[in-house]
C-alpha cells in the first residue's frame, strides 16, 4: 500500500540509507529502533516535511506528485508531540474531516459523536483541549486520526501519555482499524508491548532496516539482544506465553 | 440555539456598529453637521457648500483612512497570529514599522521637500523590509520560529538606521516624528486609491485562505497531515499580512498596537472560530480606529492629538482587562 523505496534521509550526515520496505493494509506494523535513529524523520518525509532521496509510492502513484489534500484523505499522521489548542474536543475531532469536506453534514457530526464514544471521550466533547490531561489530548487526536477514515495510518509514539488500560484499548482499536484493510504504522519504544501487538515488526538500526519480520522470528533471532542490547525474558500463564525485554543496569 | 444565533447575529452587530462610527466620523468634529446640514452637505445641495466641502475634502478621505487603515494592520494582526500561532504576532514581526520608518527617514534626508514621495517610501520600505524577512525565514525552513527571529534580528537593524538618520538631522527627526505616531490628519482621497484596493484583496484571499489557516492551531505536522501544503499556505497569508500592514502604514504611519489588540479582542467576541476572526478582524479594527480618532479630534478640541495615541490609550486597558480575564477563565 505505502511503499518506501531506497530511502535515505540526510541532515548534516547520513540519518537513513537505502531504506526498502512496503506497508500492507490489515496489518499493524511496530517501527522499533533507539532514540535518533530516524524513525520521526521517516514518517515525516511522508509528509514532506523533510527531505529525502528514493522513492514513496502510495499505490504506486509517488508521493510527492499527490497534491497535500489528496495525500489526507489517504495518509493521516499522529505525531509524537501534540498541540494544545483552545478549541473543544468535539471541535479538534472534527477538524479530522477537513481533507474530505467542507463544511460536515449531520451524518459526518454523528460519525465525530461516535468516535468520541468509541474513546469513552464523550463526558469532555464541549471542553477545551488545552485543559485536558497528556493522556486526554492524546485520545483526542487519535479519535481524530480515525475520523480522518485513511487506508493508512502512521503513529509516532502513541502510547507516550497513556496508562497500561488505556494502551490497552488504543491497540485493540488499532487491531480493529487494521481488520477492516487498513494499513498501520506505530513508532514504539516498549519492545514487550511491540512484541504482544505487532503483525510484523521493522527495526531501525544505524541508518539501515535491521530487521524485518513477524513478532515470533524478532524474538527468536534474539534480534532485541544483539541489535539493542536488552535481554529477554518470558512469563507463562493460562498456555499463553508475554515476553518482556529490560536493559542491563548494573 | 441562543448561541447559534448568537454566533449568526455576531457580524451584523459589528456591520451595524461600524456603519454607526463611520456616520458619526463624518458628522462629528470640529463644526458639527446636525441632519439637515450633513444630509445637504452629502447631496451637494445649493446653499450647503461648506457642508459638501467639509464632508468630502475632509471627513470622508479621513473616514476611509480610518477604516481601510484598522482594517488593514488589524487582518495582519489576525493572518501573523493564526499562521505562527504566536499570540504576540503584529506587523511588526514582519518588519512592517521598522521598514516604513527606515525608508520614511532616508527620504526625509535625501529629500527634505519631497513630502508626496513619503506614502510610496513607506509602502515600498514595508514591503521590502517583509520581503527580506520572508526570504531569510524561507531559507531557514519558514518555520513559525524562523520567521519571527528573523524578523526581530531585521527589524533592529532598520531601527538602527533610523537611530543613526535622526542623529545625523535634527529637522528630520521632527518630521519623522509625525509619521512614526500615526495619524489620520490631513490624508486626501489620492494617497488613499491604491492602499484601498491593495487592502481590500488582501482581505478577500485571506477569506479563503481561513480554513486551511484554522488548521496552523495544531501544529505544522498536523495540519499536514490534514491537507494544508503548510509552506505554501504560510507564505501566502505571511504575503497578505505584509501588504496589507504596508498599505495601511503609507499613509496612516506607524499606528502601534492595532494589530496586535484587535485580533485578540475579535477572538473573544468570535471563539476562536479562524473564519469569523478573519471576517470581523478588519471590521473591529476599522471601528477601532474611527472612535480612536474621532476621541482625539474631539477631546482636547481645537488641539488634535494624533489617533495613534490614541489607539495606544484606549487599547492598553482593555488589552489587559482582556488578558486578566482570560487567566480568570483559564
Amino acid at each position: 500500500m505505502l511503499e518506501f523505496q531506497n530511502v535515505a534521509i540526510r541532515y548534516e550526515k547520513e540519518l537513513l540509507s537505502k531504506l526498502s520496505f512496503a506497508l500492507r493494509g490489515g496489518e499493524v506494523s511496530v517501527l522499533l529502533g533507539a532514540n535518533g535513529t530516524g524513525k520521526t524523520s521517516l514518517l515525516r518525509a511522508v509528509l514532506g516535511e523533510v527531505h529525502y532521496t528514493g522513492d514513496i509510492t502510495l499505490g504506486g502513484t509517488p508521493l510527492q506528485a499527490l497534491p497535500a489534500k489528496e495525500r489526507a484523505t489517504r495518509i493521516s499522521l499522529l505525531p509524537q508531540h501534540l498541540p494544545a489548542p483552545a478549541l473543544a474536543v468535539r471541535e479538534v475531532v472534527a477538524l479530522g474531516l477537513a481533507p474530505h469536506v467542507t463544511r460536515p453534514s449531520q451524518k459526518e457530526w454523528q460519525t465525530v459523536d461516535e468516535t468520541l464514544d468509541r474513546l469513552s471521550l464523550t463526558r469532555l466533547s464541549g471542553r477545551a483541549v488545552c485543559s485536558l490531561s497528556g493522556g486526554e489530548r492524546q485520545k483526542v487526536f487519535l479519535a481524530m486520526l480515525l475520523v480522518q477514515n485513511t487506508p493508512v495510518l502512521l503513529l509516532d509514539e502513541p502510547t507516550t501519555y497513556l496508562d497500561p488500560a488505556h494502551r490497552a484499548q488504543l491497540f485493540k482499536i488499532l487491531a480493529a482499524e487494521a481488520k477492516r484493510g487498513k494499513a498501520i504504522l506505530a513508532v514504539l519504544h516498549d519492545l514487550s508491548e511491540a512484541v504482544a501487538v505487532a503483525d510484523r515488526i521493522l527495526l531501525l538500526d544505524r541508518g539501515t532496516l535491521a530487521f524485518d519480520g513477524t513478532p515470533e522470528r524478532f524474538v527468536a533471532d534474539k534480534v532485541a539482544e544483539r541489535t539493542l542490547g536488552m535481554r529477554h525474558y518470558t512469563a507463562k500463564r493460562d498456555k499463553k506465553t508475554a515476553h518482556f525485554f529490560a536493559p542491563e543496569y548494573n | 440555539m441562543k448561541q447559534r444565533f448568537k454566533r449568526a447575529a455576531l457580524p451584523f452587530g459589528v456591520l451595524a456598529l461600524l456603519l454607526l462610527s463611520c456616520l458619526l466620523a463624518l458628522r462629528l468634529g470640529s463644526t458639527y453637521l446636525d441632519t439637515p446640514s450633513f444630509l445637504g452637505g452629502l447631496f451637494r445641495r445649493a446653499g450647503f457648500e461648506t457642508q459638501s466641502v467639509i464632508l468630502y475634502s475632509i471627513r470622508l478621505p479621513r473616514m476611509l483612512a480610518g477604516v481601510f487603515a484598522g482594517a488593514g494592520l488589524a487582518l495582519s494582526g489576525s493572518l501573523l497570529q493564526r499562521v505562527s500561532d504566536n499570540a504576540l504576532a503584529a506587523p511588526s514581526i514582519l518588519g512592517i514599522n521598522a521598514g516604513a520608518g527606515f525608508f520614511v527617514i532616508l527620504a526625509l534626508t535625501l529629500a527634505p521637500r519631497a513630502f508626496a514621495l513619503l506614502p510610496v517610501a513607506a509602502f515600498c520600505g514595508a514591503l521590502l523590509a517583509a520581503l527580506l524577512i520572508l526570504g531569510i525565514a524561507s531559507r531557514l525552513g519558514l518555520d513559525r520560529t524562523a520567521v519571527v527571529l528573523s524578523g526581530v534580528a531585521l527589524s533592529a537593524l532598520f531601527s538602527a538606521g533610523i537611530s543613526f538618520f535622526s542623529v545625523l538631522d535634527a529637522d528630520v527627526l521632527s518630521s519623522y516624528t509625525d509619521f512614526s505616531v500615526g495619524g489620520l490628519r490631513g490624508v486626501t482621497m489620492r494617497e488613499l486609491y491604491i492602499p484601498i484596493p491593495i487592502i481590500l484583496m488582501c482581505y478577500l484571499l485571506a477569506l479563503l485562505l481561513a480554513r486551511r489557516l484554522k488548521l496552523f492551531c495544531l501544529g505544522d505536522t498536523l495540519a499536514a497531515s490534514l491537507g494544508v501544503s503548510v509552506r505554501r499556505v504560510r507564505l501566502t497569508a505571511l504575503m497578505l499580512a505584509a501588504a496589507s500592514a504596508a498599505a495601511a502604514v503609507s499613509f496612516a504611519g506607524l499606528l502601534g498596537f492595532v494589530g496586535l489588540l484587535v485580533p485578540h479582542v475579535t477572538r473573544r467576541l468570535v471563539k476562536h472560530s479562524t473564519e469569523t476572526e478573519l471576517l470581523l478582524s478588519p471590521l473591529c479594527g476599522a471601528i477601532l480606529l474611527l472612535l480612536a480618532d474621532l476621541a482625539g479630534r474631539l477631546l482636547f478640541a481645537p488641539t488634535e492629538i494624533p489617533v495613534g495615541i490614541f489607539t495606544a490609550l484606549l487599547g492598553v486597558p482593555f488589552f489587559l482587562s482582556l488578558l486578566i480575564r482570560r487567566k480568570h477563565d483559564a
